[in-house]
């Protein structure tokens, strides 16, 4: 069991990010809409996130040697000995005290990135403590600073709002506040001081103190003195779209940790507030934990398998509905569900959506989704290192179709089409994305601003009317496979 | 045209033609080693360390290894991929490369690179003096732009009766595009992500970040990293990674675009088997001969002992015009046919340790040397001209030379493939020419016809007439 902690998470995510660029990656090519790029937020400013989930741990093994022609490479040695090579014959190792100290561990470090990469999948990769660190983070959802979402004005940090129950929202900043500077610190945004500078100085253990100089309408600068805590960002956007008809709105950004648990929080809400159908947006949602997919599944779908998964060895196992969540009136169909999905909702977004096509607990609307059918397990390697993350599942639908769609190295698709195809295929191209951001940027506090003028939430609030009417669902597009992909295609604008 | 802030940061050879290679270089790794064996670049024979076997719980106990309960780290990775990784795995030998690759790719040094075994047999012959693409040897110069480094294939010297002879490649000539595409010498990625940067600051609006989105991809799925671009002109076409040089790999001849002067020219090129012209010794007049070397393959200090068995008590002026390096070995034994036992040149490696390299072989009975040399004149035989210039006090006629000091190792794995590394700088005794060039002590014009430098090489060994 070689150093391996029994702790092990699931990951379906659609990671894009890795540290090691041996070719010209275009991973990190992808469009910026449709990527929650409107969305700035402390947590999720440009980073990809994921989904995760334990499991139970099987039995490690180091593979039994092999007798090995004479021509074959142990990579272990192959690597000790080429690293060797390296350290006392390389011209120019680092000539910087510390980087040289480094040396040994970095050139460790790239080798076993090196290696992993040749294994030919862009989900299964290793990071280093740093790494893992800063993506526990990002899949958490939580982290230790003042709680605010940022943006930036006339180059100075933006407060666009403090999160609820934060020390920012204690300390009773202000949507619109600008920061002047941390702990008696410039923070002007410039080319040598990034946003992501700053919000590492506002970052920090729980329980530290931070002061922020603030800028405010009206007042004269002033000091406010913060203690960092643990701040959960919420995922969770949610209110009465369309009150005259009582339909709600509810987006989920990411299935972190808190996912469910806020969903249904929103969800409960709106039924206070005579909520007769609603429109669960999971648009530009990459994923995050599977088990909290199978939460979330729960709350439509009365029982029954959210997924079925299948490792290189074995059968197909299923995830099956937790029936003590089921909301009733969702899953009676009472309250009539629209879904709306994208090309960049991946993974845990694709098994909710797929799940409640196949369960016909909801209509889905909007463009054919990512195809992310595999699973991943994120490994802690202990202390000393960071963490392994290899794809060791493919996953299936409900109704156990695979949703895979195969990409090279870059992150490009390969042959057959996947991902989840909507019941009606409603694209936004360029134009209608254009005419969302203007608006968020011309109401930054504004977070509902974009929402009524998008056409795929109008679609939603059409059908669901039609619905609420007493019509059936309209005829679903999904095995229409011209429209589906005059939908993708235009979504990408390539 | 954009202005760059040009500063040659590094300088060498690229590849094996022409580069100055470490010889008889053994592992120094206390151990295992069994995968690796080091060889010379013209490489006949390969020298094997013995095999060690690893007990399947070794530790690793080298500086840096992270271990785990026992399991180096690379180890226990190893071990949970192969486990638990959905779908069948690479074999072995690919996994290896991987991290040799990556451990390579690290140093960020164009002269430190992974070698397919097929690529190597092609870097043993043109060792030899064989070279099966445009027929020029190449360079990679990192030139300072925008805050990046950008890698530029750059043309050391066209061989006689190559097709970049022909051409009118000159020395200098870097490389912007090959059969119309891009060579980009760093990511265009890297710009992009700066952008990014400035995108969530505020500073540049969604539309800017979208064109430069839109064109980097264009950038990339038309164009090829310079390693490809250099892959294509060595003629190693199988071993290309990019789309576009794959379509470039089919064709037999093709138009390159090479900046020269500032300005971009474009030169028709074709891929071809050139062989280098043999050493070979005329006479000049009653009391001196012209020993021409165009290239220092293994065989070099035999053929010029040989050529020159009949030139006693002559002078030799030594034509290095054109000659881009090669062996360092053969290099050292050519010496030692003209100056005889002592110092060739002196190896900078890490820290700045200095190593003397010594000539190999007698001195056969000659009279006074001279050099000839242009830009052309690269790497070994600047070694080769600055020792004459020390040893024999040789007049040094024509231009001032190339200014290559790379030394590179390269080292093979057991399964036939290999690596180059980046393991020292050239230099004499009194002085290097390691990014500068060599000044000649007579210089004498391009305009001089190659026939009047002769004369002139004459006139400075005090030969009159």
């Amino acid at each position: 069991m070689a150093g391996i902690t029994p702790r092990r998470i699931i990951v379906i995510g659609a990671f894009l990010t890795t540290g090691l660029v041996l070719g010209f990656s275009q991973g990190a090519l992808q469009p910026l809409k449709g990527k929650s790029s409107i969305d700035r937020n402390v947590a999720t400013v440009m980073a990809m996130p994921t989904l995760f989930s334990e499991r139970l741990t099987a039995a490690f093994r180091l593979p039994a040697a092999s007798a090995g022609s004479p021509v074959a490479l142990e990579p272990y040695e192959t690597y000790l000995a080429v690293r060797d090579t390296i350290m006392t014959e390389y011209a120019n190792p680092p000539k910087d005290a510390k980087a040289n100290r480094e040396w040994p561990n970095k050139l460790n470090n790239m080798a076993i990135k090196g290696m992993v990469a040749s294994v030919g999948d862009i989900y299964t990769e290793y990071w280093t403590s740093d790494e893992f660190k800063k993506q526990m983070e990002t899949t958490s959802g939580s982290f230790g600073g003042v709680g605010a979402r940022l943006d930036v004005r006339d180059h100075k940090p933006l407060i666009v709002e403090p999160i609820p129950n934060s020390p920012a929202m204690a300390k009773g900043l202000m949507s619109g506040d600008l920061i002047r500077a941390v702990d008696g610190k410039s923070a002007v945004i410039s080319p040598s001081q990034r946003l992501d500078d700053v919000i590492k100085r506002i970052k920090g253990e729980p329980g530290t103190k931070v002061r922020l100089t603030i800028e405010r309408k009206g007042s004269k600068p002033f000091d406010v003195d913060l203690v960092r805590a643990i701040v959960t960002s919420p995922v969770v956007d949610s209110w009465m779209l369309d009150p005259a008809n009582g339909i709600g709105y509810v987006k989920l950004d990411q299935f972190t940790e808190q996912a469910d648990v806020q969903v249904a929080a929103a969800i409960a809400k709106l039924q206070t507030q005579g909520m007769k159908a609603l429109v669960f947006d999971l648009r530009g949602n990459p994923g995050g934990l599977l088990t909290v997919a199978r939460d979330l599944v729960s709350r439509f779908v009365a029982e029954g398998p959210v997924v079925w998964t299948k490792e290189r060895q074995g059968g197909m196992v299923s995830l099956n509905v937790d029936s003590k969540r089921t909301i009733p009136a969702l899953s009676s169909g009472s309250i009539p569900v629209v879904v709306l999905v994208n090309g960049s909702s991946a993974s845990a977004s694709e098994i909710v959506s797929g799940a409640l096509q196949d369960a016909n607990a909801a209509f889905i609307i909007g463009t054919r989704t990512y195809g992310k059918g595999l699973v991943q397990t994120i490994l802690p390697l202990g202390d000393t290192g960071g963490a392994v993350k290899v794809t060791t599942q493919h996953y299936f639908t409900r109704d156990k179709h695979d949703i895979n769609l195969k990409r090279d190295e870059n992150g490009e698709p390969v042959g057959e089409k996947g991902g989840i195809r909507p019941d009606r295929v409603v694209p936004e191209d360029d134009k209608d994305l254009d005419a969302q951001r203007k608006i968020m940027r011309e109401q930054p506090g504004n977070r509902k601003a974009a929402i009524p003028i998008s056409k795929q939430v109008q679609a939603a609030l059409a059908v669901l009317k039609e619905k609420l009417a007493g019509s059936p669902w309209p005829a679903s597009e999904k095995d229409d496979l011209a429209k589906q992909d005059t939908g993708s295609k235009r979504e990408t604008g390539e | 045209m954009r202005r760059w802030n040009s500063l040659i940061i590094t300088l060498g050879l690229a590849g094996s033609f022409g580069v100055a290679f470490a010889a008889g270089r053994l592992l120094r790794a206390p151990q295992p080693t069994t995968a690796i064996s080091n060889t010379r670049a013209t490489g006949t024979q390969v020298a094997e360390l013995p095999a060690v076997t690893l007990p399947g719980n070794a530790t690793d106990a080298s500086p840096g290894a992270t271990e785990t309960q026992g399991f180096s780290l690379f180890e226990t990775v190893y071990g949970l991929v192969r486990s638990q990784f959905v779908d069948n795995l690479p074999d072995k030998n690919k996994m290896a490369h991987g991290a040799v690759r990556a451990m390579l790719s690290s140093l960020d040094d164009p002269h430190s690179t992974f070698v397919e075994s097929s690529s190597r047999q092609l870097m043993e012959q043109e060792g030899k003096g064989i070279l099966n693409g445009i027929g020029a040897a190449l360079t990679i110069r990192g030139v300072k732009q925008d805050g990046f480094t950008d890698f530029r294939v750059t043309v050391v010297a066209p061989i006689a009766g190559s097709p970049a002879a022909i051409a009118g490649l000159k020395p200098g000539d870097s490389v912007q595009k090959v059969d119309g595409r891009y060579v980009f010498g760093h990511s265009p990625l890297l710009a992009y992500n700066r952008i990014l940067q400035r995108w969530q600051d505020r500073d540049v609006t969604d539309e800017e970040v979208e064109k430069v989105r839109k064109s980097t991809k264009a950038r990339i799925e038309n164009g090829m990293a310079y390693r490809d671009a250099e892959l294509l002109l060595r003629g190693d076409r199988s071993a290309v990674k990019s789309d576009a040089a794959k379509e470039v790999a089919k064709k037999d001849r093709f138009t390159i675009t090479v900046l020269r002067a500032g300005k971009s020219i474009d030169v028709p090129v074709s891929l071809t088997q050139t062989k280098v012209e043999p050493v070979s010794v005329q006479p000049v007049n009653a009391s001196t001969v012209l020993l021409k070397i165009p290239f220092f393959g293994e065989t070099a200090g035999k053929d010029v002992r040989a050529a020159l068995a009949g030139s006693a008590g002559k002078n030799v002026i030594v034509d290095l015009r054109g000659n881009p390096g090669g062996d360092i070995e053969a290099g050292q034994s050519v010496a030692g046919v003209l100056a005889g036992p002592g110092a060739f040149c002196v190896e900078i490696g890490q820290k700045g340790a200095r190593k003397t390299l010594k000539t190999t072989g007698n001195a056969l009975k000659l009279g006074k040397v001279a050099v000839l040399t242009d830009r052309g004149t690269a790497s070994v035989s600047e070694a080769l001209a600055l020792c004459m210039l020390e040893r024999r006090q040789a007049p040094v006629v024509g231009q001032t030379t190339f200014g290559d000091g790379l030394l590179q190792g390269l080292y093979t794995l057991d399964d036939g493939s290999g690596f180059t590394l980046n393991v020292g700088t050239l230099a004499g005794k009194s002085r290097g020419w390691a990014g500068t060039g060599l000044v000649p002590t007579v210089a004498v014009p391009t305009s001089v016809a190659p026939a009047a430098v002769v004369t002139k090489a004459v006139q400075a060994l005090g030969g009159g007439k």
